[in-house]
């Protein structure tokens, strides 16, 4: 698999979970051999305001016939407030967590692997109970 | 996808510069309390980006980062040298 193909399947899945990229925006870019890339920035939800949005990074390497994704980070933003988001990063402790307790701010606990799919879901609930869609 | 995007360490610094503007730090001491644990009270994407990047750049230029002179003081330096 091309690490394009990899990009476009993610395209994909952002219109598969209600998701779009904003106008003029470059979330998709690749390193000069091709064997590392990035999907950074913002994606927004379906029928809600550009305030409402999914802070994507992925660092993507390739491994074998597909991609890895060594660090990610999924954030949650509603109208500038953090709401929560998943992580995996090599320096923290653990690596792969998350920031959602809601019980205080910048509290880390672990967590398993999140799929980019399973954080937009768990995102999508946050978003249905909290944010104001469009139009309201 | 039409067209193909790509990144670099000096494409990457630019996006480091964003963040000491945004958040009034050098990225040197950032990543120096970001590694160490200590809790900072910055967005926690944020700091993850910024320390992907940072760690990027190193990995891409060997550990020794970017030259930040100016392209003019750099070609005097090495001009001066000849």
């Amino acid at each position: 698999m091309s690490i394009w193909k990899y990009f476009a399947d993610r395209e994909r899945e952002f219109r598969e979970c209600s998701l779009h990229i904003p106008d003029d925006a470059v979330l998709f870019a690749a390193e000069e051999d091709e064997r590392r890339g990035k999907i950074f920035g913002k994606v927004l939800f379906d029928g809600y305001p550009p305030s409402v949005y999914l802070a994507v990074h992925e660092d993507v390497v390739a491994k074998g016939t597909g991609f890895t994704r060594p660090r990610y980070a999924y954030f949650l933003v509603i109208d500038d407030c953090e709401v929560g988001g998943y992580e995996r990063h090599e320096t923290h402790d653990p690596a792969v967590h998350k920031h959602c307790s809601g019980q205080k701010d910048h509290e880390a606990s672990p967590s398993r692997v999140m799929s980019f799919k399973d954080a937009v879901r768990e995102a999508w609930k946050y978003v249905s109970e909290f944010a104001a869609p469009l139009g309201e | 996808m039409s067209t193909r995007h790509y990144y670099n360490a000096e494409s990457l610094d630019r996006a480091l510069r964003e963040y000491e503007s945004e958040y009034g730090m050098a990225t040197a001491a950032f990543y120096e309390r970001y590694a160490s644990g200590e809790r900072l009270e910055l967005p926690e994407f944020a700091q993850h980006a910024w320390a992907s990047f940072y760690e990027d750049i190193l990995r891409m230029t060997g550990g020794s980062g970017i030259d930040r002179r100016s392209v003019t003081t750099r070609a005097h330096e090495a001009f001066a040298c000849r």
